[in-house]
């Protein structure tokens, strides 16, 4: 039996890293760039969120959980994403 | 012809919660009260944007970088090693934990090392509201890595066994979901402590 999901011969774990590294490395650019400080921000958190959500849809697999539980992981992602800005922002 | 609605319904009736359901339950609990713990990190950014850049400055961010990518690597250990016992199943799957628990300790040491440094220049818990959250939340959060490395030592002994039973399946996915949980935690904790 072979149910490893794969990808141009690596697998989807596999590939699910390297985005997440690639994530990492854009994120401390963001924060070691002389940017703009709102667009340092928004950079900063919204990697963040794709990194929580690759690390949640591919490493704890919720590609195959019931749509319940993903829709609700998604919903705390984009919440806590959005009280952050809210209050990097507008507080 | 198969009925769309019926089709959508029986998928539905497929897909299963990774691990236990109490794992999610755990799992639910901790990133609410994280979520707090983030909140305030960014309460204290807003309000004392100075003392926080400032302390900022202060931290060493390869030190952060080298535990972002211990934990991204450990969980993908990790879940190579669920996926390897689940596909077809061998005595060697188990060096996929060894790895990932290798990866925790690295975490462990290098935190060591960092708050080591920060200690012997002075900056404490009490120096400022930024220490004060650093030392707190990476300290909670290292706890996590405590219990995660004690769970994936569960983690290795299961997957030493010739077999595997559905029970002994349900743990190692809960496992890795714990040890999960400990990385995503951290990507959020690196970002605000870190990044901003």
């Amino acid at each position: 039996m072979n149910s490893i999901r794969k990808f141009q011969g690596l697998s989807v774990m596999t590939w699910a890293w390297f985005v997440l590294v690639g994530m990492t490395v854009l994120a401390s650019w963001f924060g070691t760039s002389s940017a703009n400080n709102s667009h340092l921000i928004m950079g900063v958190i919204i990697t963040a969120a794709i990194k929580i959500w690759v690390i949640g849809y591919q490493f704890m697999e919720l590609h195959s959980a019931p749509s319940f539980l993903h829709y609700a992981f998604l919903l705390w992602i984009v919440g806590i994403s959005a009280i952050l800005l809210s209050v990097l922002y507008i507080m | 012809m198969v009925d769309p609605s019926l089709a959508e319904s029986k998928a539905q009736a497929n897909s299963q919660i990774p691990g236990e359901a109490g794992i999610w339950a755990f799992v639910a609990g901790d990133l609410l009260v994280f979520s707090v713990f983030f909140i305030l990190i960014a309460l204290g950014q807003k309000e004392q944007a100075d003392i926080f850049n400032a302390s900022r400055e202060t931290l060493n961010l390869h030190f952060g970088i080298a535990n972002t990518l211990l934990l991204l690597t450990g969980s993908l250990f990790v879940a190579i090693g669920v996926e390897r016992c689940r596909d077809s199943h061998n005595a060697t799957d188990n060096r996929w934990f060894l790895l990932a628990m290798g990866c925790g300790v690295g975490f462990v040491i290098n935190k060591v090392f960092e708050w080591s440094a920060k200690i012997e220049t002075g900056l404490l818990p009490v120096t400022n509201d930024f220490y004060m959250y650093f030392f707190v939340f990476t300290g909670i959060h290292l706890l996590h890595v405590f219990v995660g490395l004690g769970v994936l030592t569960f983690l290795f002994q299961i997957s030493r066994r010739a077999n595997l039973s559905s029970r002994n399946f349900l743990a190692l996915e809960s496992g890795a979901i714990f040890w999960h949980l400990v990385d995503l935690l951290w990507i959020l904790l690196f970002a605000l402590l870190y990044l901003l």
